[in-house]
């Protein structure tokens, strides 16, 4: 189990740093094309590719961590409104199930576009940097958000299974914010 | 047939709880069972039309929006506008609107204005006796400023999947922003004029100490006033593009956050990129999946299917717009402004445009109408976030809204709908548009 | 779509129903019906609907577009850059030779294309030669020598961007979706990359001069899916290139009227159309044929370059 845990930390942290690494050099980047042009009269030729390649990357890797934060947006209504029945606990799972499933089948597609990118290979303008590079940004995202969500779901079955029934992600994550609130004594 | 069921599963997707880019594949992976499509060219489809420098100006103002709300940028712009605006009865109503209104003009989000003015002003208004599920819903409405203001990422994601300026759609929702602020005042002290205890901001004892005051608050707020020249008079004076104006706001609010106001932490630095860069995330996956299932839609040629349906019910192009406004209101109650946009704006656009209305006055009725919908429940993350933030149960934020969403955002989506100068003027007299 | 016929074909392309080149894919949707009793039916897909031109060749590869008419993109082999490449040709006559039909780009294209499971039919459809629509007019433009000082966008690829820095401009790549603004606030003050109606249609109200320096010949081409061309019976597969043959033919008539046209246009419209004989062209041609394309060996291979040279 604490080998899990330990796993579960540490590739976040690796997924924390290359978003952040990713989002800086987005924001450094395009902050440079502006700067070049005003202060050398040039441009930053194929600077685009680059930003754009580290871009994807802090997309589909922020989207994996959002997965295990639960950040997606999603309306709750019926959950909050079903709590505590078995029918709302059944809607709970049916949509947890569902989600996992097609994530399954994207990580499937998206194995594809990495694989014919690998075979048949593309590569962008200027730099020459393989399409490979980026589609495997999105392979990496659709694996762990998949990865996530199984292990959301599995962790319901085992809220079910131990306290017979499933409170809403949404109420959980109220009742977090209100009992920290009123430790930083802001209630 | 099938297009009905695609868009039925698509709805009772969202119901049940699937996250949104979830409920859009949904969709998308039924189309293409029902259809036989191989399904290999889509994944590849989304990411060439991802592949793009100018969707960056979204997640550059999501980060500038973060700089900003952690460096103490918005409470220096607070204090000003309540001294221009907050000595009337329901003086700090006024004040949150219009405060919301100029955070506005320095950052691209909705979410973003109200944390920002949300966590300076409900202390306040709370302890100036307002009911809690008043300001909350105030709060919600007036945070859509945000975005309707310029810069907004809402028009950036409008202009870039309609291939239109961004910098006219900007200037398209400026006015109605405008007139929907004005409105919001005024439901604001209508509601809360028999509220008699209500706390007035003390007078000051001359003009003269009014104006040291209005001097002092001034000062302090210029590096943050600073921001929308920075901005927009960059945009429009031509030194940048939307894309490096966004950049270029992030890098402004860096120092001003760490050195000017001292809001920023070497931690609650990397806090805010780590924050941004999933929230960015969280976005460019739903347009990931949004772009899938609209390219589906176009091969099922689903916007003509859509129109057929409506002119078979009436040909009067005003009818037929009345009918739109209420397909996206249904769609923004469902969905959040951004993936609305998405879903709307490759629906849609090709719609208004047969009837002859521009694609730069849709984008101003675009704004308006899905910024309403992220206050119209039961998908209504700004309205949850504010009562989340002022710690106040949902049902009592209904009334105050219901009265805000006739007398407010429903006049304003008929006055942008339906006279068209309104949206159009800025756009005609700044940039020479149409 | 007739639900009847045996070959069903979407057909791609970038350009919004009104373009000669969506009425092209059009007429051939139409001519391709008729002569094959309905038995091929193409739905054209215009406006870059199912994609930008770089998707749908990627398409075409994959065979979930069946068929086109785009701009060759050069990810998957820069050699596709051959009909950009500045100055390959100068002249009408020159370009029609070289790339309609079976000419010497129009049958290298066609074998590039091949290895990627590709089919080029009828040679190259003509778009009409590409100028400078500027902002500010460098004092010497005649001159191929000359230091321009005017900051030029060009698009994003090496045939563009080092023939117009040989030739004396600062080159900057503003994303074309942002071009007119750039133009319009002087991010850029020129651009390169289109003829005279795009000049005319997109850019009349931001440009003050319009140069025809004829630096490179916009082309499209008829790609079909490989997969797709093989599976068809040889009486359509005669039918497809009878119809490509006759309609690239008649580009070259088009897009040449088109250009007299457009640049009376744009001098009506209050651009001027600054004077730029066939002479100012050949010697800015002979320039960059000595001093870019040697520089590019490593996008177009130097072996490529030099069996081009001998066209000449
Ligand atoms: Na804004
Ligand atoms: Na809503």
């Amino acid at each position: 189990m604490s080998v899990l845990r330990k796993t579960d930390s540490i590739v976040l942290r690796i997924q924390a740093t290359i978003v952040v690494l990713a989002n800086l050099f987005v924001l450094f980047g395009v902050s440079a094309i502006a700067f070049q042009r005003y202060v050398f009269g040039g441009s930053l030729y194929g600077m685009d590719e680059l930003i754009v390649i580290a871009a994807f990357w802090m997309y589909f890797i922020g989207a994996a961590y959002a997965t295990r934060y639960h950040r997606h947006i999603s309306a709750d209504i019926i959950s909050v409104y079903l709590r505590g029945r078995r029918i709302g606990d059944l809607v709970q799972l049916l949509s947890s199930v569902i989600t996992l499933g097609l994530s399954g089948l994207f990580t499937y597609w998206a194995w594809e576009m990495f694989s014919w990118s690998l075979a048949k290979g593309g590569e962008t303008p200027v730099f020459g940097i393989p399409n490979l590079v980026l589609h495997t940004s999105i392979l990496l995202g659709f694996i762990f958000m998949t990865l996530y969500f199984a292990v959301e779901l599995i962790g319901k079955l085992t809220e079910l299974r131990q306290t017979g029934h499933i409170e809403p992600q949404i109420l959980k994550e109220q009742a977090a914010a209100a009992a920290q609130s009123s430790e930083e004594g802001r209630l | 047939m099938s297009t009905l069921a695609a868009i039925l599963i698509l709805i009772l997707a969202l119901v049940i709880g699937i996250p949104v880019p979830f409920a859009f594949l949904a969709s998308t992976a039924y189309l293409i069972f029902q259809f036989g499509y191989d399904p290999s060219f889509l994944l590849p489809y989304a990411s060439s039309r991802m592949n793009s420098i100018v969707i960056l100006a979204i997640p550059l103002f999501i980060v500038a929006g973060g700089l900003i709300n952690r460096g103490n940028i918005g409470i220096r712009l607070v204090e000003l506008v309540e001294l221009l605006v907050g000595r009337v009865r329901g003086g700090l109503g006024s004040v949150m609107v219009v405060a919301s209104a100029v955070f506005g003009s320095i950052t691209g989000s909705a979410a973003a204005t109200l944390s920002a003015i949300g966590t300076i002003l409900f202390p306040r208004l709370n302890e100036a006796g307002y009911p809690r599920g008043h300001s909350a819903a105030l709060m919600a409405s007036a945070s859509v400023l945000g975005m309707l203001i310029p810069p907004s990422s809402m028009m950036i994601m409008y202009a870039w999947i309609g291939r239109q300026s961004v910098l006219a759609a900007f200037l398209a929702c400026f006015t109605p922003g405008i007139i929907l602020m004005v409105l919001l005042c005024c439901v604001n002290v209508w509601l809360m004029r028999n509220q008699d205890n209500l706390v007035r901001r003390p007078a000051y004892d001359s003009p003269r100490a009014y104006a040291k005051e209005f001097g002092r608050r001034t000062g302090r707020a210029t590096p943050a006033l600073f921001m929308p020249f920075l901005i927009l008079g960059g945009i429009y004076g031509g030194f940048v593009t939307p894309t490096e104006a966004a950049g270029l706001a992030a890098l402004y609010a860096i120092p001003v956050g760490f050195w000017i106001y001292r809001g920023l932490t070497i931690r609650g630095f990397f806090q805010t990129v780590l924050d941004s860069a999933v929230m960015t995330g969280v976005i460019m996956v739903m347009l990931f999946a949004v772009l899938m299932l609209s390219r589906l839609y176009v091969m099922e040629g689903v916007p003509d299917l859509i129109m057929d349906t409506l002119t078979q019910v009436s040909s009067n192009p005003l009818v037929l717009i009345l009918m739109i406004n209420v397909f996206m209101i249904i769609i923004g109650m469902l969905m959040d402004d951004l993936s609305s946009v998405m879903l709307s704006t490759p629906l849609l656009l090709p719609l208004v445009t047969d009837l002859g209305i521009s694609p730069i006055q849709f984008a101003a009725i675009l704004g308006v109408n899905l910024g309403m919908g992220n206050i119209t429940p039961p998908t209504a993350p700004l309205l949850y976030l504010a009562g989340q933030l002022n710690r106040v149960p949902i049902t009592e934020t209904m009334r105050p809204t219901l009265y805000m969403l006739l007398f407010a955002w429903l006049p304003t989506l008929l006055l942008t709908t339906y006279v068209p100068e309104i949206s159009l003027w800025l756009p005609r007299l700044l940039l020479g548009y149409g | 779509g007739t639900a009847s016929a045996e070959v069903q074909l979407r057909m791609a392309g970038i350009v919004p129903e009104g373009h000669p080149a969506t009425e092209a894919m059009n007429e051939f949707a139409e001519r391709a019906a008729e002569q094959s009793d309905g038995e091929i039916d193409i739905r054209v897909f215009p406006a870059n609907q199912l994609g930008d031109y770089t998707q749908i060749y990627e398409e075409l590869r994959r065979d979930t577009i069946e068929f086109a008419l785009i701009p060759v993109p050069s990810q998957f082999d820069s050699r596709l850059e051959l009909p950009s490449l500045n100055y390959a040709v100068s002249s009408w006559d020159q370009a029609k030779e070289m790339m309609a039909r079976d000419g010497f780009i129009a049958e290298e294209m066609a074998q590039l294309h091949a290895n990627l499971d590709v089919k080029q039919i009828g040679g190259l459809y003509a778009n009409g030669f590409g100028g400078l629509g500027l902002t500010e007019l460098p004092e010497d433009i005649h001159d191929p020598t000359s230091e321009k000082d005017v900051l030029l966008r060009v698009p994003p690829i090496d045939v563009f961007k080092v023939a117009m820095d040989d030739l004396g401009f600062q080159t900057v790549t503003v994303p074309y979706a942002e071009l007119y603004n750039a133009m319009q606030t002087g991010v850029a003050e020129g651009w390169t990359g289109g003829q005279a109606e795009i000049n005319y249609t997109n850019f009349r109200d931001v440009i003050d001069y319009y140069v025809p320096v004829n630096n490179f010949f916009e082309s499209y081409a008829f790609l079909m899916s490989a997969e797709t061309w093989e599976g068809l019976s040889a009486e359509n597969q005669e039918i497809i290139r009878e119809i490509a043959i006759d309609l690239v033919d008649k580009s070259f008539e088009t897009a040449r009227e088109s250009e007299e046209t457009y640049l009376k246009r744009l001098d009506e419209s209050g651009v001027e159309v600054v004077e730029f004989t066939d002479e100012d062209r050949e010697r800015w041609a002979e320039y960059v044929r000595e001093t870019t394309w040697p520089k590019l060996h490593d996008r177009l291979s130097e072996e490529l370059i030099n069996r081009l040279r001998e066209q000449y």
